[in-house]
């Protein structure tokens, strides 16, 4: 195998891990909470803010210019947008299943769609249309074999997707509270049932949700900057990527997001450039074709 | 041991489903409560476990006020609620079923194992099946699956409501012997059905609703003797 191919590869995977950080938390409340979170951009482009705003020295708090160093930016940032998001669960989404209503998920999708425009134009409005530069988490471009150099950011970005989606397999896999997110998922009656609060798991899955794509805004801020509807393109492949490997599904978007990655890389080498962002289009209409339900999506068995 | 007085509820605000309805449970033995479709049994069971708070009247469970408490806190409190739809986890395993079914003492490892073995002895088709997606079981399996879950905290009450209901009458034979044999280990149970003829089979005592309102009640050796001239009475409304 040459290089050339490799290296594309390489990069492949790279962008892969990176969009499965995105897609993970959109998949883990439409799961949990049957919401469709079309603000789930929003929350990434948070994400960027904020970090932007501890570490640039552009902010200050008590006439201190905030400089901290990116890397102690990166967990604030997670946790700032978590909050966030428990206050959107907590203020706005919890009607849904709390308040007996007619078609709660028409609610669901107009308040998250009307919530990620808010915000766009709110950013838009605060702080202008300009892209901002955090600083890099780091710097300069390694050497990863032959000919293939990678920028230290994206390298960095990689570990955090990877270390991030380890730490949500295993949450959600091996510990008590994410099997009892998996029951809510399957039988809200039947997890209430055994005792399990259903509303606090919904809390539970928006802060995840939080947490995530604000990692996700924030180490990806210095390679992609930060402006106002910067969540857009990484939302829609997010979303591609939770159809193509089934709705709900956790290994699902992990794998269907290294599929996309790769075939965006390679696409773009092979084929054309320009292309880009079609290539998600192409692989999910192709996959749709053959398996409705996605690669890992399951039959929805009524009897 | 369980009792709920003239409970008053409703779906929307104008329309009461039940309207001052009343039912004592006694220990140890089965209760059933029968009565045509519509005639709000479930909205019953459902405010006797929180899932629908009555507009007035009261639910004590062993002295302590249930009303208004959340449907989650029930499993603490030792009572198992089965409501007719199916509720298991249908792509986890039976043993993970079950061992959600340990969640208000999931924090000790050795009592989950003990109750685990428990449950399996009282009910060996799960251990065969244990390995098997709760999904890919028959309908009366589920059932049984469902009842096992809630065994798993030693209930001091099972709340069934409509068990039965669409399975084959052979399986729902083995679903009601699995209720009288928990009887015999010394289970309260509250036993809603509109199978009027097994429901006064296996209970004790039992209440007749109808349009919200109880009807009469009595010791099933009365029923027995009465039963053809009620349900010919039924039909006539």
């Amino acid at each position: 195998m040459d290089y050339y191919l490799l290296s594309q590869l390489i990069n492949g995977v790279i962008f892969g891990l990176i969009y499965a950080l995105i897609a993970l938390g959109l998949t883990i409340v439409f799961s949990i909470m049957r919401v469709v979170n079309f603000s789930h951009g929003e929350f990434y482009m948070l994400g960027g803010y904020t970090l932007y705003a501890l570490t640039s020295g552009a902010v200050t708090f008590f006439s201190i210019p905030l400089s901290m160093p990116t890397i102690i930016g990166l967990p604030i940032a997670m946790v700032a947008v978590a909050i966030f998001a428990i206050a959107i669960e907590r203020g706005m989404l919890r009607p849904i299943y709390t308040v007996r209503m007619d078609r709660p998920e028409e609610y669901a999708i107009i308040l998250t769609f009307g919530l990620s425009l808010f915000l766009q134009y709110g950013a838009l409005t605060v702080v202008g249309p300009y892209e901002m530069t955090p600083g890099a988490f780091w710097e300069g471009s390694k050497h990863i074999l032959g000919d293939l150099y990678l920028a230290g950011d994206r390298l960095f970005a990689t570990g955090v997707s990877v270390l991030l989606i380890g730490i949500t397999i295993y949450f959600i896999y091996g510990t008590w509270t994410g099997r009892a997110l998996m029951a809510t998922a399957q039988n809200r009656v039947g997890s209430t049932v055994v005792g399990i609060n259903t509303v606090r798991m919904n809390m539970i899955a928006m802060a995840l949700a939080g947490l995530l794509a604000g990692a996700a805004g924030a180490a990806m801020a210095p390679i992609f900057l930060v402006y106002p509807d910067v969540g857009q393109i990484p939302v829609i492949k997010a979303f591609v990527i939770i159809v193509l490997g089934g709705m709900g599904s956790i290994p699902g978007a992990v794998v269907a997001a290294i599929i996309l990655g790769i075939v965006e890389s390679l696409g773009s080498v092979y084929i054309s450039v320009a292309y880009r962002d079609v290539f998600a289009f192409l692989v999910l209409i192709g996959v749709l074709l053959f398996r409705p339900h996605g690669l890992f999506g399951q039959k929805e068995r009524r009897a | 041991m369980l009792s709920a007085h003239n409970i008053v509820a409703g779906y929307v605000d104008e329309i009461d489903i039940l309207q001052k309805v009343s039912v004592d449970v006694e220990k140890n033995k089965i209760t059933s409560v029968i009565g045509p479709n519509g005639s709000g049994k479930s909205t019953l069971m459902r405010v006797i476990c929180g899932f629908l708070t009555p507009k007035s009247g009261q639910v004590l469970w062993d002295g302590t006020d249930l009303t208004g408490r959340p449907s989650h806190g029930m499993a603490e409190l030792g009572i198992c609620y089965l409501p007719q739809e199916r509720t298991v986890f249908a792509h986890l395993t039976v043993e993970q079923n079950l061992r959600l079914g340990a969640w208000t003492f999931r924090r000790d490892k050795a009592r989950i194992g003990t109750e685990l073995q428990r449950v399996y002895e009282l009910f060996p088709l799960m251990r065969e099946r244990r390995k098997s997606k709760a999904g890919d079981l028959s309908g009366g399996m589920q059932k049984i699956l469902e009842i096992a879950r809630g065994m798993m905290i030693k209930p001091q009450i099972l709340i069934c409501d409509e068990p039965t209901v669409g399975l084959a009458p052979i399986i729902a034979k083995e679903v009601y012997d699995t209720i009288e044999r928990l009887k015999l280990d010394g289970l309260t149970i509250l036993l809603v059905d509109q199978n009027v003829r097994e429901a006064i089979r296996v209970g004790d005592f039992v209440y007749v609703l109808e349009i919200g309102q109880n009807k009469i009640s009595g010791t099933k050796a009365e029923f027995e003797t009465n039963l053809h001239d009620m349900i010919k009475d039924w039909l006539q409304i």
